[in-house]
């Protein structure tokens, strides 16, 4: 069909060279760059290949990779960031679900205006949610004083500067990408489905735990790794919304960047998160794609 | 026949808006019985029967399953059940866990549950596919999971959407015979919609034909096709030359559209004019001292392997159809342009209102 | 059967909403209020307004932020365009899973580790950081989103009016650009408001990717918040809230049918 145009062909090279450019080099620089050292001088790291009198050579080190075995910091970070970001995924699923499930049962007008008034928080910046959040919850805050003044506490409830908040302030910022895939998975299930489960005796209620959720099954994934994989690396909401102790993964590698300037740790922590969290998902989409082709045969 | 019907709808009433999708229906079915719904798109067949099932609640009307009002009841508390168009198996659940389902529902004990469900499968012949996953299943695999998922409840009823209506030929006439097998076998009355008429005729044994939601006529399929109450129906169901009579001073009945008289029996009494449903296969080519005769010159043949349609035009410029069964390679005969003499008895056109 | 929402559903929406919209509420209301303290009203009062607009390194930094905006949007349309049209076209095609994972991929990881390997990819080829090294980083991220937006389209454009279109005399080229193009256009202008709205709101990127004098709106509220929360920042954000606002009711009014319609979708079988 496209026998001698070269319109959609130069349109696939183009595409290539934005990828391998902007989407495939960056990343191997990033593991180029974790294999070297800091220095003082511009740029702030050490060369892979050096050249001497007997030609190249490579200079790279594994130091900033042992560094992150060795030194518990690292580990403890990573392993609250993973913490906190379970937690959060697993509290925006339970808060989701419902919101979900109301939407793709609501009528097509009511939808539209429901889906738009589930996404304009998310497009009225990220920061100004995160930091009014510490109106809300700081000592002096907004939800103490409404306790206070109910009652229901004695004294201001220490919630800011710690995991809490920040687990609260991640639910917050990514619910809608919680409730989206789970709104998609739920409209597309035919209604013949509620209506045979009801023709058979389920109650509502039994109905959609038995019929409805587990068929939604790949909505939660999606929505769950949606969550996940962005919360594990937060940077923003550990360092607005959390204390001293909230070590998160995402916020040390801005500390080794911005204030160590050790850019090759910074860049050995970036590969060490790709690899943990695109290894499962591209392993899961690998696992999906040979599942699809084997069932359109 | 027992006294209380399985179903009895009575005054039914549903809209869609501005829209009356089922128009004042009441109607029985009794037990054991195979009623068809029957009519074109857009009748209200299909409400009619999802709101027996409870899928649609009734604005108006009542509907009871052996006695038992149901009208407010929810869908999963009818002791009816229902065979989906699009079959609605779960994807997630085996064959097996499929028609299970509904006895999870009941509360059955576990071993109750197995062994209900092993019967269900052989009635439809799946026993080798319980583990399997419908997605694996061929579309008449698929609607004998969904038979059996709605048979294994022993319902009172068993309602069917368009039941034949995704399969090609030969699978519908070999599904067709085995949905009458079962029926007849299990005694249960079954309720089908259908818009394919030849469906309903070869399985229901009564036939409620449905027109803009109100049941135009209700009966057996001898009398919807032999006695069609009005020219809708006659002209729905089968084929039929429709032909206006008046009464002449000497008391016979003219048709004008075939330039003469007629004889009809029996002989409609107190009425001035009459129009006639005449079905193809009652007319004969060829004079043959029938007392009704016309001649017309053929302009189309149709063969259809089992029989050939002629159709001739009358001298009014009208056309008239007329079938020969068996005419094998007979068409030879009808020449387009002959005139030949078209004849039939009195007895061969129904009579309804004018 | 299903028609009509349950109280419980009413109720989970009504609470998911509020939680949702509650903060944001919150801002623009404390941004009219005379006092400093979030938990004493004070008062009507426009002074936050004005004081933010007498700031003048606030005020720098939202032209900054608008520059950056245009210009990852632009360049974020045109990619992510390029990039849904080639992967609806072409279903097949050695290391296809390798391209659609890169093209999304800044949409699922953690900002930080995109925005550290874009910086870096400048450091090594020597370019100055400063508003077109943020505009491209936040091109990146954004140009996924606009791809996600205009592949949905495109699956539901009907494929027909394109052959028509050769079958007339046009080339592929022709077909395009006459054709495909002017028909999804709404899905494109609303991916070009989606990718200025991520541009404007964000952060982390412009932080790596930024240079002297290219401070973006975020940044400079960053600084600041971090030191504590001053009022005018309410001010702001009210009106950076009511900018985006308005930006999806446009982004809203224009898809309408077209670009959402993959997600609206309704049942099938």
């Amino acid at each position: 069909m496209t026998a001698r145009s070269v319109a959609w062909p130069l349109l696939v090279a183009l595409l290539g060279l934005w990828v391998a450019l902007f989407l495939a080099a960056p990343i191997l620089i990033v593991f180029k760059i974790s294999l070297a050292e800091t220095r003082l001088a511009r740029p702030p790291y050490t060369p892979l290949l050096v050249e001497s009198a007997d030609g190249w050579s490579f200079a790279g080190t594994l130091a900033n990779y042992v560094t992150l075995m060795t030194d518990a910091i690292y580990a403890r970070a990573l392993a609250r960031s993973v913490w906190l970001a379970g937690m959060s995924t697993a509290l925006a699923l339970v808060l989701a679900l419902p919101m979900a499930y109301a939407v793709a049962r609501a009528s097509s007008t009511l939808r539209r205006a429901l889906l738009a008034a589930i996404l304009l928080p998310f497009w009225t910046s990220f920061l100004i949610r995160v930091y009014a959040w510490i109106a809300i919850l700081k000592d002096e805050g907004l939800l103490n004083a409404a306790l206070l003044g109910l009652g229901l506490i004695g004294a201001p409830l220490a919630i800011l500067n710690t995991d809490a908040a920040v687990v609260i302030g991640i639910v917050y910022a990514y619910l809608p990408f919680m409730i989206l895939p789970l709104y998609v998975t739920f409209a597309r299930i035919a209604p013949s489905m509620a209506e045979a489960a009801a023709d058979l005796g389920a109650t509502p209620t039994r109905t959609f735990w038995t019929v409805t959720l587990p068929m939604a099954a790949p909505g939660v994934v999606a929505g769950s790794l949606l969550v996940f994989i962005p919360a594990v690396g937060e940077a923003v909401i550990p360092d607005l919304l959390g204390g001293a102790e909230t070590l998160m993964i995402g916020k040390s590698l801005w500390t080794e960047f911005f204030q160590s300037r050790d850019w090759p740790l910074a860049s050995a922590i970036a590969v060490l998160l790709l690899a943990l969290l695109v290894g499962p998902t591209a392993w899961l989409e690998g696992r999906d794609a040979r599942r699809r082709e084997a069932g359109s045969a | 026949m027992t006294d209380v019907p399985t179903i009895r709808v009575e005054n039914a009433v549903k809209s869609f808006g501005a829209l009356k999708a089922v128009d004042e229906v009441s109607f029985d079915v009794g037990a054991g019985e195979f009623l068809a719904l029957l009519g074109p798109s857009g009748c209200g067949k299909t409400t009619l029967l999802r709101s027996i099932a409870g899928l649609e609640t009734l604005d108006r009307g009542r509907i009871a399953i052996e006695g038992r009002d149901v009208t407010g009841e929810p869908a999963y508390r009818r002791p009816v059940n229902m065979m989906f168009q699009s079959y609605a198996l779960f994807p997630h659940l085996t064959v097996a866990g499929n028609i299970a389902f509904g006895l999870k529902q009941e509360g059955l004990p576990r071993d109750e549950i197995e062994k209900r469900v092993g019967e269900a499968l052989a009635l439809v012949r799946l026993a080798d596919f319980a583990d399997r996953r419908p997605e694996r299943l061929s579309g008449g695999q698929q609607q004998r999971v969904a038979l059996a998922r709605a048979l294994v409840k022993r319902p009172r009823a068993l309602l069917l959407d368009e039941p034949l209506a995704a399969l090609d030929r030969q699978l519908r006439a070999a599904t067709r015979s085995e949905l009458v097998g079962i029926q007849r076998r299990l005694g249960i009355a079954f309720v089908m919609v259908t818009h394919d008429q030849e469906e309903a005729l070869s399985t229901a044994s009564r036939i409620a034909v449905m027109e803009r939601g109100r049941i135009a006529q209700i009966g057996t399929a001898a009398d919807i096709y032999e006695r069609p109450r009005n020219r809708w129906i006659a002209t729905f169901i089968g084929e039929a030359n429709i032909i206006e009579t008046r009464r002449t001073p000497e008391g016979r009945w003219r048709a004008e559209t075939l330039g003469t008289d007629l004889v009809l029996a029996p002989e409609p009494v107190g009425r001035d004019s009459v129009t006639l449903a005449l079905r193809p296969e009652r007319v004969r080519i060829g004079a043959h001292g029938l007392p009704n005769s016309v001649d017309a010159i053929v302009v189309e043949t149709v063969y259809l392997g089992d029989r050939l349609v002629v159709k001739a035009r009358l001298a009014s410029g009208s056309i008239l159809s007329a079938s020969v069964a068996g005419a094998g390679d007979m068409a030879a005969r009808f020449q387009i342009g002959s005139l030949l003499a078209f004849g039939w008895a009195a007895e061969g056109a129904t009579v309804f209102d004018a | 059967m299903t028609r009509g929402l349950s109280w419980f559903s009413v109720g989970a929406l009504s609470l998911g909403l509020a939680f949702l919209h509650g903060p944001i509420l919150l801002v623009i209301g404390y941004s009219f209020n005379a006092g400093k303290l979030v938990t004493v009203w004070s008062g009507f009062s426009v002074r936050w307004y004005a004081e933010a607009f007498a700031n003048a390194q606030l005020m720098e930094a939202i032209g900054v932020s608008l520059r950056v905006a245009v210009l990852s949007a632009t360049l974020a349309t045109i990619v992510g365009t390029l990039a849904a049209l080639v992967l609806v076209r072409y279903a097949r095609f050695p290391g296809r899973g390798a391209v659609v994972g890169l093209v999304y991929a800044p949409l699922v990881l953690p900002e930080v580790i995109t925005a550290l390997a874009l910086l870096l990819l400048y450091v090594e080829f020597g370019w100055e950081r400063g508003v077109l090294t943020v505009a491209l980083s936040h091109a990146v991220l954004a140009s996924a989103w606009v791809a996600v937006l205009v592949q949905s389209r495109l699956v539901a454009f009907d494929r027909s009016l394109e052959e028509a279109a050769i079958d007339l005399g046009a080339t592929p080229a022709q077909a395009l650009r006459q054709v495909i193009l002017p028909i999804i256009a709404p899905t494109l202008v609303a991916g070009w408001l989606l990718a200025f709205t991520l541009s404007i709101d964000d952060l982390v990127i412009a932080s790596f990717a930024s240079g002297p004098g290219s401070t973006t709106l975020p940044m400079r509220i960053y600084g600041q918040a971090r030191l504590g929360v001053t009022p005018e920042i309410n001010a702001v954000s009210t009106l950076m809230i009511a900018a985006v606002a308005v930006g999806i009711v446009a982004v809203g009014l224009l898809t309408k049918r077209d670009a959402l319609r993959g997600l609206q979708g309704g049942g099938s079988k």
